[in-house]
């Protein structure tokens, strides 16, 4: 590997880290603005408890996504500098605006948390509101420099110099619109399966007497918005497909693994295309359906990657099945969501108040980080398929790339740092819940005032379901 | 032209503000580990309620240094970049260390003694590599063969006056966080701690300004910068009266009679108030046991006002506090003074280069659509940012509901 691939690969798992904690920062709060909205209109204290206990894991996540989106921001310059050049002339303005969304979260947050408890209901609802929207807008605005780079406007190059630069115009990328609502639907969609997962996995340990109602309120909110997300997703992706067929016809037929311009195109599914031979084998060709897909009819043309200069192609081999995978995490969403409600409207006839069979618990579970490998598939593929460019026709990846030599010694200490904070998070969030089991939050809050923050008295008392001592030292 | 000047100058601004922010937050961290392992439960205890709520906050101001850096001077981000792939990359891995061990710990009720040290050793460490920058900046360091720039990191680790720098970074980040806590302890009502912060900032405040003269009028420094510095001596001179008064304020004796209500005595170092004192904190553990003030915590903010208005009814009528001298808010503000001098001596005289000799402030200057726009976001944010901050401040910091719970 050059010194370009070390650095694309050290970037690429600096992001891959990253985006896992974007998306649940971004998807996370709306989480619990949905649930504190619901404890104040159903006067349901169970919806608080919620709201307080889905904070705390958010806190947690909030470190190291500020942690490692820190890394990243400084990261673009210091692995692309060349690249960042080039953005602080044209398209700056998101950056900038992002530090002040980022700042808007960081101290609602803090107000939430850490205030919580000593403001109006309504001043808390509106915090975690206002945590949603810095979280929401900050991924839009990071989200607007990448449509940029994919379709970049807003300059004209005059012999190799930036004229006529509108910075503004720069934020208003034909890209924009399709690409920054797919990335904020499929975050809450990952995010709610997140949480839908832990509900589900808790469940099938069991879930006694007041658990029940608990887990009940937990599973229906979270598939609520996944079910509405899972929608959106595919929406915004179909028209995130024919904005691509129309202004990106590379970029799509990178996507399909198409490679000659054809009418009447047939859907290639779980095909993997040779790009030296230029076809795709295997998988199954459903007739006529790219054609309809990207034109909306059945005979439309669609262009394929050899009326594209050769030297231009993406590596469509990992291309086509990324975006086979990241499609398929989509429609396993809309199934998963279909078959919980469907289960629910059916339950919820019943006398005896509904538990969710066993396959469909384990199936929920299974889905937090099916949902989330969607987005990493998702964003990986939207990287490769603009290769070998970093900014549509302006610049290439290798021209981006820095040329100090040191990215390979610096790759293993940051997988190490990543690795730590992985474990880190997973240790804390475990370890959170085993200091505030359900049991014993159900308990205090039907009792009293006392809450699960900051380790009350009320957090020991009561032995987990498991059986597992508390430790208290 | 003058754009460029007051774009840099804007960055130079938001530099400083980390240097605060962040002094205080990096600081803390250490303090805590000190106290941790020195078993001062109530020193600890006020590091760590200020650190919690606001370390997000405060990393806002840095990665807006590296933000602004692009938007209005992309030559100087990318000669930086360039230059600093190791150096900057350590720092990141520290800092992300630092932050996210910081929010495991809030989740996590009883973690390790050692996560402590974590947080403890990144948070001295980071001052320094973050100062050690500065040297940098002001030439000798970057070598330029065949149109690429490159950091000449033998000749940096080499140099005395960068280790001088870094040790002036770690003294600075350790007298302000001191000072800062002290206040933020007797805010809190919490007089050992108060004692602890402020036998730290005593000493401390010295050894930076020992350090920091040696490291930009004694060590061997390059001669553009050292006759400009010469040129502003006047903002330092300034600087050096506002760091003694600061010193004079934390050994001001302490008139607590006139500004904190009718039952503080002076009866000199009591032995009884101290044990009292930390056991009523104690006691007011888990459970809010504090009775709630009704002052608004706007009084406790102005700096100028006596300290202690809206707290110190509270304090006073719960533990009796002894007559340990200074008076913090001064000291606090003074530091603040004492810092924004200096910064703005320095400032000047390196206003001429981003980067020396690579980089001058006039030619790494972005389009003027593009300084027009940003200098608007700039603004426009920090509107909502600078207020922010003080109001986070003020909730957290000031308010004693939170400092005492």
């Amino acid at each position: 590997m050059g010194n370009v691939g070390l650095v694309r690969a050290l970037f690429g798992t600096s992001l891959a880290f990253h985006i896992v904690f974007a998306t649940l920062g971004v998807g996370l709060p709306l989480m619990i603005a949905l649930a504190e909205i619901l404890a104040l209109r159903r006067r349901d204290p169970l919806y608080r408890l919620m709201a307080r206990r889905w904070a705390a894991f958010f806190s947690v996540f909030l470190g190291a996504s500020v942690a490692s989106g820190t890394i990243v921001a400084i990261q673009l310059q210091l692995l692309w500098p060349a690249f960042m050049r080039l953005a602080g002339q044209i398209i700056a303005l998101p950056f900038a605006i992002e530090v002040f969304a980022f700042f808007v979260e960081a101290v609602f947050t803090a107000v939430y948390v850490y205030a919580g408890e000593r403001i109006l209901p309504g001043l808390r609802i509106l915090s975690a509101l206002l945590v949603a929207i810095g979280a929401g807008a900050s991924a839009l605005l990071i989200t607007d420099v990448n449509a940029f780079m994919n379709t970049p406007v807003g300059f004209r190059l005059q012999g190799g110099r930036l004229v006529d630069v509108h910075p503004w115009r720069a934020m208003l990328s034909p890209s924009m619109p399709t690409e920054i609502t797919h990335v904020l639907v499929t975050a809450y969609l990952a995010a709610a399966f997140a949480l839908a997962a832990l509900t589900a996995a808790a469940w099938l340990r069991g879930a006694p007497g007041a658990q029940a109602d608990y887990r009940r309120r937990e599973l229906s909110l979270t598939m609520a918005v996944a079910g509405v997300a899972a929608v959106a997703t595919a929406l915004t992706g179909d028209a995130s497909g024919k904005f691509l067929a129309a202004v990106q016809p590379q970029k799509f037929a990178a996507a399909e693994g198409l490679f000659r311009t054809t009418a009447g195109a047939a859907l290639n599914v779980g095909g993997l295309p040779d790009a030296a031979a230029a076809v795709t084998r295997g998988g199954v060709d459903i007739p006529g359906l790219l054609s309809w897909l990207a034109t909306g009819r059945w005979t439309g043309t669609v262009r394929g990657l050899l009326s594209f200069p050769r030297a231009q192609w993406p590596p469509v081999g990992v291309t086509h099945p990324l975006f086979d995978l990241m499609v398929a995490v989509g429609g396993l969403s809309l199934v998963a969501a279909t078959l919980y409600w469907l289960w629910y409207w059916r339950a919820v006839a019943a006398p005896a108040p509904p538990t969710p069979p066993r396959w469909l618990l384990a199936g929920l579970a299974a889905m937090g980080p099916v949902a989330m490998l969607g987005i990493e598939f998702g964003w990986l593929f939207a990287e490769l398929a603009r290769q070998p460019w970093t900014v549509t026709g302006v610049m290439t990846t290798a021209q981006a790339a820095t040329s100090a030599p040191q990215a390979g010694v610096l790759f293993f200490p940051f997988i190490a740092l990543y690795l730590a904070l992985a474990v880190g998070a997973v240790l804390a969030v475990r370890t959170h819940m085993r200091h505030h089991p359900l049991a014993a939050a159900l308990g205090t809050d039907s009792g009293g005032q006392e809450g699960e923050g900051g380790g009350g008295p009320g957090a020991g008392r009561i032995a987990p379901p498991g059986g597992t001592p508390v430790m208290e030292p | 032209m003058s754009d460029a000047f007051a774009a840099a100058g804007l960055i130079w601004f938001v530099i400083f503000a980390y240097a605060l922010a962040g002094s205080v937050d990096l600081g803390a961290t250490f303090w805590r580990m000190v106290f941790v392992h020195g078993g001062d439960r109530e020193a600890e205890r006020i590091a760590e309620r200020y650190v919690s709520a606001l370390w997000e906050a405060a990393n806002v101001f840095l990665v807006l240094i590296a933000v602004g850096m692009v938007g209005f001077f992309p030559g100087a981000s990318y000669a930086y970049g360039t230059v600093l792939l190791l150096p900057a990359s350590a720092i990141l891995v520290l800092l992300a260390l630092r932050g996210s061990f910081l929010a495991f710990a809030h989740a996590a009720p009883h973690p390790p003694r050692w996560f402590w040290d974590v947080a403890g050793l990144t948070g001295v460490l980071l001052p320094a590599l973050l100062v050690s920058v500065l040297p940098v900046s002001e030439g000798g360091f970057v070598r330029q063969a065949a149109g690429r720039l490159s950091l000449d990191l033998g000749a940096l680790l080499g140099s005395p006056a960068v280790y001088a720098y870094a040790a002036f970074g770690m003294a600075a980040s350790l007298f302000i966080s001191a000072t800062f806590l002290a206040d933020y302890a007797r805010t809190a009502g919490s007089w050992a701690a108060y004692r602890s912060f402020r036998r730290h900032a005593v000493w401390t405040g010295p050894v930076m300004i020992a350090v920091g003269v040696t490291a930009l009028f004694v060590l061997p420094r390059p001669a553009w910068l050292v006759a400009r510095l010469y040129r502003e001596w006047p903002w330092f001179a300034a600087s050096l009266v506002a760091f003694a008064l600061a010193l004079v304020a934390l050994w001001w004796p302490a008139n607590r009679g006139a500004c904190e209500g009718p039952t503080t005595r002076h009866a000199g170092p009591s032995p009884a108030a101290v044990p009292s004192d930390a056991g009523r904190t104690r006691a007011g553990g888990p459970a809010p046991a504090t009775p709630t003030v009704a002052t608004p915590s706007v009084q406790a903010a102005a700096p100028a006002s006596d300290p202690g208005v809206g707290v110190g009814a509270a304090a006073a009528a719960a533990a009796v506090p002894d007559a340990t001298p200074g008076r913090p808010r001064l000291a606090v503000v003074l530091v603040g003074i004492q810092l924004a001098l200096a910064d703005v001596g320095y400032g000047i005289a390196h206003s001429p280069y981003l980067l020396y000799p690579q980089v001058r402030t006039a030619a790494g200057f972005s389009n003027a659509a593009m300084f027009s726009a940003l200098v608007w976001v700039v603004v426009v944010g920090l509107c909502v940012l600078v207020p922010g901050f003080v109001w986070l401040w003020r909730l957290f910091v000031l308010d004693p509901r939170y400092t005492r719970s």
